[in-house]
């Protein structure tokens, strides 16, 4: 009771001084509006750098994957000073167990080819093809069709199984080294018995016939041999797991299934392909057409428009990129 | 104050509440542990990303390719280093620059590719071979996660990746 007496002494009841109710719910209205500006202006900060990040994302896939096209499109159907793959004498042996016609069959395979409307959401394919990788000049003249083939010793780019091209101006032929040490010695030797191996066939140009071990034309330091063959498809379809559409390329050369196929860049909506007929070998287009045109004949498509639509992971951004890209190698004369 | 006023807990309360503690702790500890394991995977996942992005961005900086390769094949679980491979040859050696070393995750997550020991970013911010990252915890029960790098360098997260298929 002492200590009562004592608290009443120095605070009595009727004398306490504080905020009143009111007071206090007017600081609380005030602070809470305060607060809320803040909040107003954080979320719309993270709007700002969400779009500015979609954005981004919808830009650099935009820029990277026409890039891309625009570089292998421009190198497409590119054949050495042969011109064209029909000038071409296919050595690989058909009969063979180890021949697989979608690998091996090259003198059938176009430059440029597609598929329309057949992908994920209705887009296009398109396959491009052309020689590729290492060039080796000749170092000697051949006198007769069934000599090896030199090219420079040590080049550590040649191993026996390889199939190489050789090609000058009048014509090339394709074969499979299948004996001797090239990326050693240089000399690059064939015979059929190897798999697939080569077989005796008909000259493209001439009609005459070649032995299994015989080249079409004795090759010299005017020819080069080219060891490999680009030959992809780009598509359009959903990666694995997360479902994000991309834009896919398959290695046709690789027939593994498990490793052909690689992703470029994903968020890649949709991709529509015209090609750019010449009508009268001028060098430029005369129209644009879809691949399964009726009236298209793709040894004249000499540029290939692209139109990419691209959205961000979010869909919120959407954006549909468009470039026009020249087959340098068909119009140079 | 005289000790016969002082009073404390029966022996009876003092095991009733170890055996409320016990209960509760068998229930909670697993649940850390997912927790645990969950921020193990993402560590390592962030770690992978940056050290991915980083190369990139050194090798369009420099513009010079940038190598990530692993120091035991296809196993990425063990140190990792960023280089530039001076002499081309493909392998590390003295003449090549180290830019940075990614270390080892934690020893229970399991970092792997499907069959690459190293990639290759050019100066343009692509990589020469599109490679996938699993990263996994030893329980492939728990859910992994996948990285795909694609061939414009660009990184895809899939953090609902099936571990146990794998195994």
């Amino acid at each position: 009771m002492n200590n009562n007496k004592g608290f009443k002494k120095y605070c009595p009841l009727n004398h306490q001084k504080g905020l009143t109710v009111i007071e206090l719910m007017i600081a609380l209205t005030l602070g809470l509006v305060l607060v809320a500006g803040f909040i107003q202006i954080l979320l719309a900060n993270r709007q700002t750098s969400q779009v500015q990040e979609a954005v981004a994302r919808v830009q650099e896939s935009g820029r990277v994957v026409m890039e891309y096209l625009a570089r292998e499109i421009r190198a497409a159907d590119y054949w050495g000073c042969a011109k064209d793959i029909t000038n071409f004498t296919n050595h690989i042996d058909t009969t063979s167990a180890g021949y697989v016609a979608t690998l091996n069959d090259y003198t059938n395979f176009q430059g440029i080819s597609g598929t329309d409307d057949d992908g994920f959401n209705g887009s296009d394919s398109i396959t491009l093809t052309s020689l590729f990788g290492d060039e080796l000049p000749l170092v000697a003249q051949m006198s007769t069709g069934n000599d090896p083939i030199q090219v420079t010793p040590s080049n550590n780019l040649l191993s026996v199984g390889d199939i190489v091209f050789v090609s000058n101006c009048s014509g090339g032929d394709i074969f499979q080294i299948t004996h001797g040490n090239p990326g050693d010695d240089g000399f690059v030797r064939r015979d059929a018995n190897a798999s697939p191996g080569n077989q005796a066939v008909n000259c493209a140009k001439t009609g005459a016939s070649a032995c299994a071990a015989c080249l079409c034309q004795n090759y010299g330091r005017e020819a080069t041999l080219h060891t490999q063959l680009n030959r992809k498809t780009y598509f359009i379809t959903q990666m694995v797991g997360d479902n994000e559409p991309a834009l896919m390329m398959q290695d046709l050369t690789n027939p593994d299934p498990d490793t052909n196929t690689v992703p470029i860049a994903s968020g890649i909506q949709n991709m529509q392909i015209l090609y750019g007929q010449d009508l009268n070998d001028d060098g430029s287009a005369n129209r644009y057409v879809d691949v399964d045109d009726a009236g298209l004949d793709l040894n004249d498509v000499v540029s290939v428009k692209i139109s990419l639509s691209i959205a961000s992971p979010d869909q919120s951004i959407n954006k549909t990129y468009t470039t026009t890209v020249l087959v340098r190698n068909r119009i140079t004369q | 104050m005289n000790i016969k006023y002082t009073h404390g807990f029966t022996f009876l309360e003092l095991l009733i509440v170890l055996a409320i503690a016990a209960i509760v702790t068998t229930v909670a500890v697993p649940g850390f542990k997912t927790a645990i394991d969950n921020s193990e995977l993402t560590s390592t996942t962030n770690e992978l990303i940056g050290t991915l992005n980083y190369a990139r961005i050194e090798a369009i900086k420099r513009g010079q390719p940038v190598v990530l390769s692993s120091s035991s094949s296809t196993d990425w679980s063990n140190k990792n280093r960023v280089w530039l491979d001076n002499n081309a040859d493909n392998t590390f050696n003295s003449n090549d620059t180290e830019i940075r070393i990614m270390r080892a995750s934690n020893k229970n997550i399991l970092l792997q590719t499907n069959g690459y020991d190293d990639v290759t970013f050019l100066a343009s911010g692509f990589v020469n071979s599109a490679v996938t990252f699993t990263i996994c915890h030893n329980d492939t029960s728990i859910v992994g996660r996948q990285i795909s790098l694609m061939i414009s360098g660009r990184i895809n997260v899939d953090s609902d990746y099936n571990c146990a298929q794998d195994s």
